[in-house]
């Protein structure tokens, strides 16, 4: 009862539980909150001392590869799903209060929140994200499929009886659906993301300068020269790493090129994805689908000429939807608008 | 009028618009329309609507912007002005209706969202919780509409007063049942006989009061008590209400006994043996003769 009433005093979030990142939309404010989904839990005396939440989300992620041995900074979800059950309800209660502590200091928030799921995710994988946001205080939570969210988010006319294609390049899992009259016609789950990249560009660190590097350094790579198609620019940047032979940390140079060719794996992994999905689809929407083109969304649109590189190898037209990063989220907040203007028969599950 | 005046004073051109931009760049570069189609993996129609800025021959907005973003970077020109500007002249996206053609207002679509929640209505609990405020209110302004009124009876019992120096103190008063019998030589011969049974009998107790407080009298003399004497010369089963329907007496009254009860007035009276009954109220008798039904006798006294 309670719930209901303390919901009157809470926004309804939106929110893209990504692997990577975890960003809340709010209802009439826009995107919010756009942090790493990184938790650093400290335990102190031992094994088997009591755990407290040290940092959630931007501090959490200066931390990893950074700490002592008494506070280990963690991703609590793993490929698009839930790795850590408890640890992934504490970043959402961290969340939705952080999202709240500016309005409603004196109540705990109880909001509606609307979940975006992978679309390959399995029932016992729902029920846990679910799980976890009643857990965080959700009053009421609601379910959708990453792709139907990416697509409502950047702006495809999914409602019309033509086909539209979606490729959502996330942190754990890419995405790609095909979308006609408000219904996911086609829909497949890779899980390849941009974690995949960041494992790919440390692999072939290790393997071509004998130098081990972190996460974060990896990540940097892939953001400032990381591309999916050869340039006619080389760009390049330094990098300090531990020489493995030597044992002591070396400063070294790579090129774009060099990243280029790192990325071919995950890379092609996402094109064979994109690929399968345009041979299940039915011939007139596939029809569709080579006249106007697909859409990438996530982080994963935003590494350099990933579109050059899936237009050329499927012959298609290849859009970046504006603001890839924030569409998951967005659309979720436009379902959650919809579900308030329209009713709740128009989503029903039951 | 020299040629530079002349300049100034024709007005203005408009902006070049989005298609006209991208023409003019690929004629500069000498591309040809067919090939600009292939490399951008485009219609030749769609190319030529870009150019021609003919919005209906386009699709939705998101798609051309991403045709003229691509153009832009074929052509190696700034894709952002393009785009600003596409935007402003941009036709409006209809409203996203997600529940399809045919269906409106009725569709029920099981495969997007799920939803694990019951929904209630809001102001339910709203209106639940404002009524247990209202109601903590309520008892808190009129605590005394809830506590137990002072009962006279027959019976020994403590009274909580306020004295006037605000402290609380507590007295004990006793409401005195009076054996008359005693005082009578008829009932004086019938105790001489042996009794069959040994009721248990309420002492007859005659104490005199400690002299009360001024605060204590003045509180007594404000509740009125009415004297109720009861006798009967044969054995009759009395049992005796007060107007608190607190119940003042119940018991087995032996011939030849009289009981003297105070309390307030009305009293509720149940005889059951009523024929010898001798019943009075603050001294004037009450008859209860007319409310005989088959020996027993239900009625109320009145105070006179």
């Amino acid at each position: 009862m309670f719930g209901s009433l303390r919901g009157m005093f809470s926004n309804d979030l939106s929110i893209d539980l990504g692997t990577a990142n975890t960003l809340i939309y709010v209802k009439g404010q826009g995107i919010i909150l756009n942090e790493p989904s990184v938790v650093a839990i400290r335990q102190d005396r031992g094994a088997g001392g009591p755990k407290s939440i040290e940092a959630v989300g931007l501090e959490a992620k200066q931390m990893l590869g950074r700490t002592p041995a008494n506070i280990v900074a963690i991703r609590p979800l793993k490929d698009g799903v839930i790795a850590d059950f408890t640890v992934t309800e504490k970043m959402l209660q961290h969340f939705i209060h952080k999202v709240h502590e500016e309005k409603f200091k004196f109540l705990r928030p109880s909001p509606r929140v609307l979940i975006c799921v992978p679309c390959g995710s399995t029932q016992v994988e729902r029920r846990a994200i679910k799980e976890s946001a009643m857990g965080a205080g959700a009053r009421e939570v609601y379910l959708i499929e990453e792709p139907m969210a990416a697509a409502i988010g950047a702006g495809m006319p999914v409602n019309e009886a033509r086909g539209c294609m979606v490729v959502d390049i996330g942190g754990g899992t890419t995405e790609v659906a095909v979308i006609s009259l408000s219904g996911i016609v086609y829909s497949s789950s890779i899980r390849v993301g941009g974690d995949r990249f960041d494992d790919a560009i440390i692999n072939y660190v290790r393997r071509n300068y004998g130098t081990l590097i972190g996460e974060a350094t990896a990540e940097r790579i892939k953001h400032e020269i990381g591309s999916g198609f050869p340039g006619e620019e080389v760009r390049e940047i330094e990098v300090r790493g531990r020489n493995l032979a030597e044992g002591i940390p070396r400063c070294f140079t790579l090129n774009s090129n060099e990243i280029l060719e790192a990325l071919q794996e995950p890379l092609f992994a996402i094109v064979g994805g994109v690929k399968a999905a345009l041979e299940q689809t039915p011939p007139e929407l596939g029809s569709d689908v080579a006249e106007r083109g697909m859409v990438l969304t996530g982080g994963g649109a935003l590494l350099r000429d990933i579109s050059r590189l899936l237009s050329e190898e499927t012959g298609l037209p290849v859009i970046v939807a504006d603001d890839p990063l924030t569409c998951v989220a967005r659309g979720g907040g436009k379902a959650l608008e919809m579900i308030d203007e329209r009713g709740w028969n128009v989503f029903s599950y039951e | 009028m020299t040629s530079k005046q002349v300049e100034t004073e024709t007005p203005e051109k408009p902006a070049p618009s989005v298609g006209e931009q991208l023409k003019s760049a690929r004629l500069a570069q000498g591309r040809e329309l067919r090939v600009v189609a292939n490399t951008l993996h485009l219609d030749l129609a769609t190319i030529l609507a870009i150019e021609a800025d003919d919005q209906h021959n386009l699709p939705a907005t998101i798609f051309v912007q991403g045709y003229i973003q691509n153009y832009a970077h074929l052509l190696d020109i700034p894709a952002k002005p393009l785009l600003a500007l596409y935007k402003q002249h941009a036709p409006t996206e209809p409203e996203l209706d997600l529940r399809g053609p045919k269906n409106k207002g009725k569709l029920v679509r099981p495969d997007k969202v799920m939803r694990f929640t019951r929904r209630r209505s809001p102001l339910l609990p709203f209106v639940i919780f404002l009524g247990l405020i209202l109601a903590g209110i309520t008892w808190w302004l009129w605590p005394q509409s809830f506590s137990p009124q002072p009962v006279a009876s027959g019976v020994e019992e403590h009274v909580m007063l306020i004295p006037e120096d605000g402290g609380i103190s507590t007295i004990k008063t006793t409401v005195t049942t009076t054996n008359e019998t005693a005082k009578s030589p008829e009932v004086a011969v019938a105790e001489d006989k042996p009794e069959p049974i040994a009721e248990p009998e309420i002492p007859a107790v005659v104490e005199t009061p400690e002299p009360l407080p001024q605060a204590v009298e003045v509180a007594l003399d404000r509740v009125v008590l009415d004297k109720l004497v009861i006798g009967s010369e044969k054995d009759s089963w009395i049992e005796i209400f007060d107007a608190d329907n607190k119940r003042v007496m119940y018991r087995l009254l032996r011939g030849g006994q009289s009981r003297e009860i105070e309390g307030v007035a009305p009293f509720s009276v149940l005889l059951g043996y009523a024929h010898d009954v001798e019943l009075s109220i603050n001294g004037e008798a009450f008859d209860v003769s007319p409310f005989i039904v088959k020996d027993s006798a239900r009625f109320r006294v009145e105070r006179p």
